[in-house]
């Protein structure tokens, strides 16, 4: 079972309180996310959209 | 359109069809119709929901945006990848873990009945004239610019759509979108590397993207904060989140697509891979357009880009004076393309006076030929008050008909097609999973073995009813930008009772009913009276609901019944 993310929010179910890593454990028994962790993917895709953003902005002082 | 285009165009269609009548037999019960036995692998998710979100319309419209007004389009999606990792961290266990067929059961499971039904309700109504709309957006194009019938490339369109979205259910509706985002691809990506080559031989690659850039198209971020502006940096990154986080966390027609996931994993990675590419793939969909811009500053561009809107006006009693316009308008072309070559010269010299000079002397034939063009608009709009004076949707597809080989052609044609059936299939899907699972089955609890035909007949009754009221816009004028808002004035409220839902235990199903009733009133007077860009509709419906029932909630507690948890 992969970790769950860093970002361990509540959410409710059914009327219920239950944590995020709670849900994780119960509906995830199988296969591990890419790269080891559902953290490292969340910060990839993250990372993806800084360096797009950075892409951009170049792009549009580049060419202005 | 050639016979050779004729034969592509028909053959991808007919290829689809078998393939989705094909690929989704074998369907037995309500979860291998409506969920395609909730087996898919995350490719086909992501594929699903990109096809899904990238209707006809997208294809013709974003390289008409682009040739516009530049690549700024593409900060609406920033907010998207945001959406997605929240989607996955929340939303994704929880409708897996309840094995629930569409969103709105969820609802029903944390508040009550009513909250359910009015998220199913505010979905079926924006979703079903929404859907008439994916088929009737495309056909109008293809009518005026190829002169078809639209009342029969609506009907052509919807029929086959049925055909095997009603035979195969989800599975079909996954396996086509691969097969169309296949033909998609190859359709824009050929189209792309023709574009190039249409440009003068001269012209490089980089020296395209100067003069695109000098023109102001290649504007990708705007950091001003300005509310009345569409899309600047904090519109996308905010508004776009907003948006992105509603459409995906509670439109049935996303959250069907990767609630077919083989499990949790495989329905993250679906909306992770999405959170990668869309933006790239938007970018390049503006950029297509940014380079047709640029195609067009060495070959004169007509004035409208909609044939039949000016052959209306030369054949009206202001024929002269459009005359006039177009030899203004040739005389403001030669004079750029004389500007443009001097700043290429000096950009290749290195000399800065020069350059500057002709910068002037471009912006100065720009700004000319700008307003010529409005000038024509008046025209348009003087000969014709009902005339539609936006031509942005016909610059792609009028480029591609008069300047890319046959075949190509029909290529291009075969992916707006594709483009249509796939967004259209996804929704008649999602409409027949959430009238039959959150209305009839809600409603006469039937189960059984006539689970699969009554979700059958469901999909034909939306499938018909989207083709009626696709033949039916043309009549409707302004109404049809109405419905279009309609996603916006609905999904911020949808998104705020999802939120209370995940994240505010104490609150009931009294206090965030009354709250999303309140909060939409608040919306639509936002619309109504004032300027506000409708991103942020989507920012203002959520938070409403949210703080609403924040407050409600000691005035209106929730039943005995939800507190206890027996429902």
């Amino acid at each position: 079972v992969s970790p769950a993310p860093t970002v361990c929010m509540s959410i409710c179910w059914g009327g219920r309180r239950v944590s995020e890593r709670e849900t994780e454990d119960r509906s995830t028994s199988e296969e591990p996310p890419p790269l080891g962790s559902w953290a490292r993917l969340y910060a990839l895709v993250f990372a993806n959209l800084a360096v797009l953003i950075t892409f951009f902005y170049l792009l549009t002082k580049s060419f202005e | 359109v050639s016979a050779l285009d004729w034969s592509v165009l028909v053959g991808s269609l007919l290829f689809i069809v078998a393939f989705g009548v094909w690929r989704g037999r074998g369907a037995k019960d309500l979860d291998g119709y409506l969920l395609a036995g909730r087996r898919m692998q995350w490719y086909t998710i992501a594929i699903s929901i990109m096809a899904t979100q990238a209707s006809a319309i997208t294809f013709l419209s974003a390289p008409g945006l682009g040739y516009a007004d530049g690549v700024r389009f593409v900060q609406f999606y920033l907010g998207l990848p945001i959406a997605m990792v929240v989607l996955c961290a929340t939303a994704v266990p929880i409708y897996h873990r309840l094995k629930v067929y569409t969103a709105y059961e969820y609802l029903e499971n944390r508040f009550d009945l009513k909250t359910r039904s009015i998220a199913a309700f505010l979905f079926l109504i924006q979703r079903g004239l929404a859907a008439g709309l994916t088929i009737y957006a495309p056909s109008i194009i293809l009518s005026v610019l190829l002169g078809w019938n639209i009342y029969w490339t609506n009907l052509i369109i919807g029929v086959l759509v049925i055909i095997y979205t009603t035979s195969g259910g989800a599975k079909a509706v996954s396996y086509t979108q691969f097969l169309q985002m296949l033909i998609i691809f190859s359709g824009m990506g050929i189209a792309f590397v023709l574009i190039l080559k249409a440009l003068p031989g001269d012209l490089g690659f980089l020296d395209a993207a100067y003069l695109a850039g000098k023109m102001g198209r290649l504007t990708a971020i705007d950091f001003s904060f300005d509310p009345n502006n569409r899309y600047t940096f904090w519109t996308g990154i905010i508004g776009g989140f907003f948006l992105q986080l509603s459409y995906f966390g509670t439109d049935q027609s996303q959250v069907g697509r990767y609630l077919t996931g083989r499990s949790v994993t495989q329905s993250r990675l679906g909306l992770l891979f999405n959170g990668l590419i869309k933006i790239p793939m938007q970018f390049s969909i503006l950029f297509l357009g940014v380079l047709i811009f640029v195609f067009y500053q060495f070959v004169a561009p007509p004035l409208f880009f909609n044939p039949v809107e000016e052959q209306k006006l030369k054949d009206s009693a202001y024929a002269g004076e459009f005359a006039g316009l177009e030899q203004q308008n040739q005389e403001v072309f030669e004079l750029k393309q004389r500007e443009i070559r001097t700043l290429l010269a000096a950009r290749e010299t290195g000399d800065p006076g020069a350059m500057v000079a002709a910068e002037a002397g471009l912006e100065e034939a720009s700004l000319e030929a700008e307003m010529i063009r409005s000038r024509t608009i008046d025209l348009i709009k003087t000969n014709d008050p009902d005339a539609n004076a936006s031509d942005t949707n016909y610059i792609f597809l009028n480029f591609v008909i008069n300047f890319l080989p046959i075949g190509v052609v029909g290529l291009v044609l075969a992916a707006i097609f594709a483009a249509s059936m796939s967004s259209t299939a996804a929704e008649l899907n999602a409409l027949a999973s959430t009238s039959f699972v959150d209305v009839y089955k809600r409603i006469f609890g039937r189960g059984g073995s006539g689970e699969v035909r009554a979700s059958k007949i469901m999909t034909v009754f939306w499938g018909i009813f989207a083709i009626a009221f696709a033949e039916y816009a043309s009549r409707l004028g302004s109404l049809i930008e109405a419905v279009n808002i309609l996603g916006s004035l609905v999904y911020g409220t949808i998104l705020g009772i999802f939120m209370v839902a995940f994240l505010l235990r104490r609150v009931g199903g009294n206090a965030v009913f009354t709250a999303a009733i309140l909060a939409e009133i608040a919306v639509i007077s936002c619309f109504l009276f004032t300027g506000i860009s409708f991103l942020w509709y989507n920012v203002i419906g959520c938070v409403l609901v949210v703080a609403f029932s924040l407050l409600l909630q000691p005035v209106l507690p929730r039943p005995q019944r939800e507190i206890t948890g027996t429902s």
